[in-house]
Order: C-alpha cells, then sequence, then structure tokens
C-alpha cells in the first residue's frame, strides 16, 4: 500500500464532498436535528395516561381514591358521565383504561365485605395495560386499608422492608440516558450512509473505470475513502457532542480515553459497512435503501438504544453482538453516565476492532475481484 | 382536457415506469423487502417490556428466610440470578462496572428480625443509566415485595377487577406491528419516490419525457402507479404474515382498511415527489428525504408514547400523516373500529394528503415546463 496515494484519494473525497454545499449541510443538519428532537421530544417514561373514571359510589372513599390516582405520575382521571358504556369510552372518549367505582363502595369496605373496583383496559399497547395494572392495584390495597374495619387492615410491621436506589442517574433525567444513545445512532447511520453514497457514487458515473485504469490498488482506494470519511464523520461526533454538552449538561463522567478509542472505531466501522453496501450495489438509490435497512432500523432498535437487549428472543440478543453499535452504545453511557472506565468498556473496544477487520476484508473483497489487474 | 388525460398515452408510460422499476432487480428487493421481512423480524424481536434484569445477590444472612425472599424475586422471570456475590461490597461493585443490572443486598441480621417481628431491611440497588429499565425493575421489585408481605395474610380490603380489552394476551408485538408498518412505509415510500422521479433530472432524460406529446399529469401519474402498487403488495403480505407469526387480529373492515392505506401511500408518495422537486442530484434527494422522514417517524407515537412527550412536541405530532396513520391502524385492526371512531384521523390524513399532492403536481409541473 502505497501511503501517498491513499492520501491523495482521501483529498480527493474531501474535495467532492466539499463542492455539494447542500449535501454538507445536511451531512450537519441530519444528526443535529435528530439529537434534539430525541434529545427534547422522546420520552420513554410512561406519564399522563388519561384513564375515564366513573363514580357510582360518590363517597369520601372515591374521591380520595380518584384524588391519589391523579396524584400519581402516570395516569391521569378523567371524570365521566355515568350513562356511558366502558366499551364507548375506551372507543371513543380518548382514553386508555376506564375505571367503574359500583354504588356502595365505601360500605361495603366498611363493613369487610369483598368490594371490587372494575377496570377495562386497552391493552393494545401492552406496557401503558401493564403499568395502569400496577397502579390500580397499589391504589386499591392503599386507600382500601384506611376505610376497611381495625380488625381487617393489617398495620403491623411488613415482613420485608425493601430499599431502592437507583445508580448514576438517581433523578431519572432521561435526557441523560437518551442523549448517549443517540450520539451512537447518528454515528451509526450517518457515516454509513455517505460512505455507501461515496463508493456507488463513482460506479453509477463510471469514473471508477478510471480507478481502474490508474495503478491505485483495491485496498488503496478503500484507506483512501475511508480515512476521508472517517475525518467526516468524527466531525459530526464533535459537532453532536459539543451540542450535547451545550443543551443537557452532558459531560464526561469518568476516564474519557475509552470514548476518544471508541469513537473512531465505531466510526470506521459504519464507514467500512457504507463502502461494503456500496461495493454490492450498482445505484445510488439502492445503496442508500440498504444502508438504510440495515443501519436506521437495526442500529436503532437492535442496538439497546430504546429496548433492553437483555429482553429480546436469545437469538436476538446473539445478533445484537454483531452490531457495533451495541458495543458503542455501552463506551458511550459508561463514558457520560456510569463513569466506570476501563474495566467495564475494554470488551466493548475489543469487539469493535473486531468488527472493523472483518468489515474491512469484507469490503476489500469484492473490490478486489472487480480490478482487472492488481 | 382531453389533451391532459388520454389513456393511451398513460399506458405507455405506465409500462415505461413499470419497466423501469421491475427491471431493476435491486430497486424492486430494497422496496419489498423492508416492509415484509423487517416488520416480521422486529416484531418478534423487540419487546418493550422489561425482563431477565441480571442482579447480584449478597445474602449476608445466609438464612432460610433469605433464600426464600430470594426465590421470591427470581420467580417470575424479571429478574435472573448473575452469579452469587459474596458479599455486600462486591455486589456494588457488580452494578458499578456494568456487569449486573441490579444488587439485592440482604444484610446478615435479616433473619434475626423477622424472628424478633420486626421488618427486614434489604436494599436493591439498580444501574440507572438505563433510566427506563431501571425504574420499571424497581416498581416490579415492589410489586414483588408486596406480594411476598401478603403471604398469610387475608385478602386485601379492596382488590380491582380488571379486564384487558382488545388484546388480552398482552402479546407486545399487536402494538409494534402498525407502528413498525407505518414507519417503513413512510420511509420507503418517501425514498423510493423521490429517487426515482430525481432520477431523470440527474440522468438528463427529463427534457426527453418533456419533448413528448405527454402532459405533466401522464407524467406524474405514471410514475405514481408502480409505487403505489408494490407498497400495497408489500402492504398486505406483512399483514398477512403478522397475522401467521403472530396472529395479529383484523378485526375491521378490510375495505375501509385498504382506502386509508392507500391514501396514506399516496401521502407518502406526495412528499417524495415534492423532495425531488428540491433536489438536483440522488444524494441530495436521499439526504433530504431522511430529515424529513426520520423525525416523522420518531413523532408518531410508533416508538414512543406520544402522551409522555412535552406538550408543544405532542400540538406539532398532530399534522405528521404517520401518527394518525398509526392510530387508525391500531383501531381497525385491533378495536375493529368504523369510520365512527376514526373519522378524525382520517379527515386529517385525508387534509394532509391533498395539500402535499397539490403541491408537489404544482411544483412538478412547473419544472416540466
Amino acid at each position: 500500500m502505497n501511503l501517498r496515494r491513499v492520501w491523495v484519494q482521501c483529498v480527493k473525497e474531501l474535495v467532492e464532498f466539499r463542492r455539494d454545499r447542500l449535501t454538507v449541510a445536511l451531512a450537519f443538519a441530519l444528526p443535529v436535528a435528530m439529537l434534539l428532537i430525541f434529545g427534547l421530544a422522546i420520552r420513554l417514561q410512561i406519564k399522563n395516561i388519561p384513564v375515564a373514571v366513573q363514580d357510582f359510589d360518590r363517597s369520601p372513599f372515591s374521591r380520595d381514591f380518584i384524588a391519589r390516582i391523579d396524584a400519581s405520575q402516570e395516569l391521569v382521571a378523567i371524570p365521566e358521565p355515568l350513562d356511558r358504556s366502558p366499551t364507548a369510552l375506551l372507543q371513543f372518549g380518548n382514553v386508555r383504561a376506564s375505571i367503574v367505582i359500583p354504588p356502595g363502595t365505601q360500605r361495603a369496605i366498611a363493613q369487610g365485605r369483598a368490594a371490587q373496583i372494575q377496570s377495562l383496559v386497552d391493552a393494545t399497547d401492552v406496557v401503558n395495560a401493564l403499568t395502569i395494572k400496577q397502579i390500580l392495584t397499589a391504589t386499591s390495597a392503599f386507600v382500601g386499608a384506611t376505610y376497611a374495619p381495625p380488625s381487617l387492615a393489617s398495620f403491623g410491621p411488613a415482613r420485608v422492608a425493601l430499599h431502592e436506589r437507583i445508580w448514576f442517574n438517581p433523578g431519572g433525567n432521561e435526557a441523560l440516558f437518551i442523549v448517549p444513545g443517540v450520539y451512537a445512532v447518528i454515528l451509526a447511520i450517518y457515516p454509513t450512509l455517505l460512505a455507501a453514497i461515496a463508493m456507488v457514487r463513482d460506479k453509477e458515473r463510471g469514473t471508477i473505470v478510471q480507478a481502474y485504469a490508474s495503478r491505485l490498488r483495491a485496498s488503496e482506494l478503500i484507506a483512501g475513502k475511508c480515512l476521508a470519511l472517517e475525518l467526516i464523520g468524527l466531525a459530526e461526533a464533535l459537532a453532536i457532542m459539543a451540542i450535547g454538552f451545550a443543551v443537557w449538561g452532558v459531560h464526561f463522567a469518568g476516564d474519557p480515553l475509552p470514548l476518544l478509542i471508541g469513537t473512531p472505531l465505531l466510526v470506521c466501522c459504519q464507514v467500512l459497512l457504507g463502502l461494503f453496501i456500496g461495493a454490492g450495489t450498482s445505484t445510488v438509490t439502492s445503496a442508500i435503501q440498504a444502508s438504510g435497512t440495515v443501519n436506521s432500523l437495526l442500529a436503532v432498535l437492535l442496538s439497546g438504544f430504546m429496548y433492553p437487549v437483555f429482553a429480546m428472543p436469545l437469538f436476538f440478543q446473539w445478533l445484537s453482538y454483531i452490531v457495533p453499535t451495541r458495543h458503542y452504545i455501552n463506551i458511550t453511557r459508561d463514558a457520560f453516565v456510569r463513569g466506570a472506565g476501563w474495566p467495564s468498556v475494554w470488551s466493548e473496544l475489543l469487539s469493535l476492532v473486531l468488527i472493523a477487520s472483518v468489515l474491512a476484508v469484507g469490503a476489500w473483497l469484492p473490490m478486489r475481484r472487480m480490478q482487472m489487474t492488481d | 382536457m382531453s389533451s391532459l388525460l388520454s389513456w393511451r398515452r398513460l399506458l405507455v408510460l405506465l409500462r415505461k415506469e413499470f419497466v423501469q422499476i421491475l427491471g431493476n432487480r435491486q430497486v424492486l428487493y430494497i422496496l419489498l423487502f423492508p416492509p415484509i421481512v423487517q416488520v416480521t423480524i422486529l416484531g418478534y424481536a423487540v419487546s418493550p417490556l422489561v425482563k431477565h434484569l441480571t442482579f447480584a445477590v449478597a445474602d449476608e444472612s445466609k438464612s432460610p428466610a433469605s433464600r426464600e425472599l430470594i426465590d421470591a424475586f427470581t420467580a417470575n422471570g424479571v429478574f435472573v440470578p448473575h452469579g452469587e456475590a459474596d458479599n455486600t461490597a462486591n455486589a456494588y461493585r457488580a452494578v458499578q462496572s456494568g456487569t449486573v443490572d441490579a444488587a439485592l443486598v440482604i444484610p446478615a441480621d435479616y433473619a434475626r428480625s423477622a424472628a424478633r417481628g420486626a421488618s427486614g431491611q434489604v436494599q436493591l440497588v439498580l444501574d440507572g443509566v438505563n433510566s427506563f429499565v431501571g425504574n420499571v425493575g424497581a416498581g416490579y421489585a415492589s410489586l414483588i415485595v408486596q406480594a411476598y408481605n401478603a403471604r398469610g395474610e387475608p385478602p386485601p380490603p379492596l382488590a380491582p377487577q380488571i379486564t384487558f380489552a382488545y388484546n388480552p394476551g398482552l402479546v407486545t408485538a399487536w402494538f409494534f406491528v402498525p407502528g413498525l408498518l407505518g414507519a417503513i412505509l413512510m420511509i420507503t415510500g418517501i425514498l423510493a419516490s423521490s429517487s426515482q422521479s430525481v432520477r431523470e433530472k440527474d440522468e438528463g432524460t427529463l427534457e426527453q419525457l418533456l419533448m413528448t406529446p405527454a402532459s405533466s399529469l401522464e407524467v406524474l401519474l405514471a410514475k405514481i402507479a408502480p409505487l403505489f402498487i408494490l407498497f400495497l403488495v408489500a402492504l398486505l403480505a406483512s399483514i398477512a404474515l403478522s397475522r401467521l407469526i403472530f396472529g395479529l387480529p383484523f378485526r375491521g373492515d378490510l375495505i375501509l382498511f385498504l382506502a386509508i392505506s392507500s391514501l396514506y401511500i399516496v401521502a407518502a408518495i406526495a412528499i417524495g415527489m415534492l423532495i425531488s422537486t428540491f433536489a438536483a442530484t440522488q444524494q441530495q434527494v436521499v439526504l433530504i428525504s431522511l430529515f424529513t422522514a426520520l423525525p416523522l417517524m420518531m413523532l408518531s407515537g410508533a416508538f414512543a408514547p406520544i402522551e409522555s412527550m412535552p406538550p408543544f412536541w405532542r400540538t406539532i405530532s398532530l399534522v405528521n400523516p404517520l401518527r394518525h396513520y398509526i392510530t387508525i391502524v391500531r383501531d381497525i385492526l385491533l378495536k375493529g373500529a368504523g369510520l365512527d371512531v376514526i373519522w378524525p384521523n382520517v379527515l386529517a390524513l385525508l387534509a394532509f394528503a391533498v395539500v402535499a399532492m397539490g403541491i408537489s403536481a404544482t411544483r412538478y409541473r412547473s419544472q416540466l415546463r
């Protein structure tokens, strides 16, 4: 490999990239827009689920019960007229559950008879449904106990008292959880996309023939493109991390070195993946669709960014090991939130090196075959 | 007006567009593969439920009582033991380094205080790096302890009777598939239509089309039709597959569903065509398409609940066609809802499709002249 030819190829790529003003603008505007939308708008915690309440009891108990449901962050109680059926409320009322407090509930509790509150829960969204169930069960037990005769309400000490501590992010600040994850997703999507375009563009325009005819080797072509896109990717990384710090105050929690090593590695993996995709397709459209398919959904959904990896079926947990984002996301979360440093992330860095090497061979092989003489 | 739309010319143009799309295996594959395969695979793989949280146990009490409590924690699969930490410090260290998601610490005097009739004090430390998982895990833990404490006690004075409507088996795929379907149709719809129509510009064949007697309406219709048919096929195939794999119900009216889906696909294609009028090259068109499609996907309720968004973003999402389409699909498929329920969403979608199509047709025509 001739390093000078690699450098010339790299400069050529950068010049070509710079010439298209709109692309340069979008290459930075897209990641920033994604970061802002995710950081400002997306909340995974369940909040403000509207539930309809039909109070047939109209007692101090029922008022207490409704007030307590309303006081929870998760649910918002909406009083409804008594003549509408619970099913109709779910269909037309824009609520996720309907609760009926039957007449005589307070009296039944006070007399120690079995009292019941009925609830019809819209289980379309399973997480919502389970949250509603959890809150209704806890509220019933608590408010019920205050109105039950003393003989029935057990006020003795519980057998176990659980003290819960949530570490690293005790305030449950969602931006702190989402933003480092978005870094990983953004750096997965855009460098891949730009690399796939850079690779396939020469082919679609036919200018690749000039490269074949020149003394440039396949490895030099790939190394040059890779270097150029690596630089662009790192500039994107710098931009989004600066914005993350400015807007949400996301800063290093511990040793920054693993992140400083991991970021170029991830960008390298993604650029190589993009070059690989570009080498395997013949038009810009299909290259972009392919990289979009592989990345925007796999990197977002199989990386543990939104949904925990360990809740997936076993096969997909294994599959997620070859997704670079999955490893990098642990590095960013460690660097910005946990701060444990090397002991917890060295294996992720090693995995990124392995994935990058496999991808480098993968991008080089098809190019080598296409070259007439090497 | 007869010169504006001639069936014979339209047929010829249609044939050209079909040949162009079907002739390119890669494009065909890429149009059909994501909706069908991704929806089914991701519907199977992705679950927002928190389970299999690994936790380290530091059982300093080493008594039958403490082992009973540990059993209660592991009984329903939410928490999975990950090696026994011999002491509290090691359990904490395991959370600190991220090897486990949680640590349960049972102090040495646990069994003794239980025998005295006092509460045994137990600590659960959760990794809050993923705040969503941390909070849900804490919620599950308190439920487990609550149930553990209630053993042998009389039933509580008040218990809610809860019925799960529409999805009694709590299958998460039933919720996810409509969202994924809408999102994938949106992104592939925009990308495919924008890059297909900018290609004529890129390759310089737009001038040739311009010189033919074909009217701009015919050109536009011919461009839309093949994509429209392919997406409708992909949509039906993925619904059928989801039915086979996840038992996804179809409780509503098929005709209504097809009509609204057509409207939605037209809206997505219209956005794509509109984008193509702003861009000069393939590369630009794709980047602008992504710039449009990604926010639409993220602010749609497909992946993150709309109710939890800050009010400003919740209002913004009202002009998002994807948001309305997902609501409609969930309502028709799972709830068997008819037009009487979903009309506001249909109206919003219709308005969006008409406006987008109108603007993009006007701009497309002006560029043909």
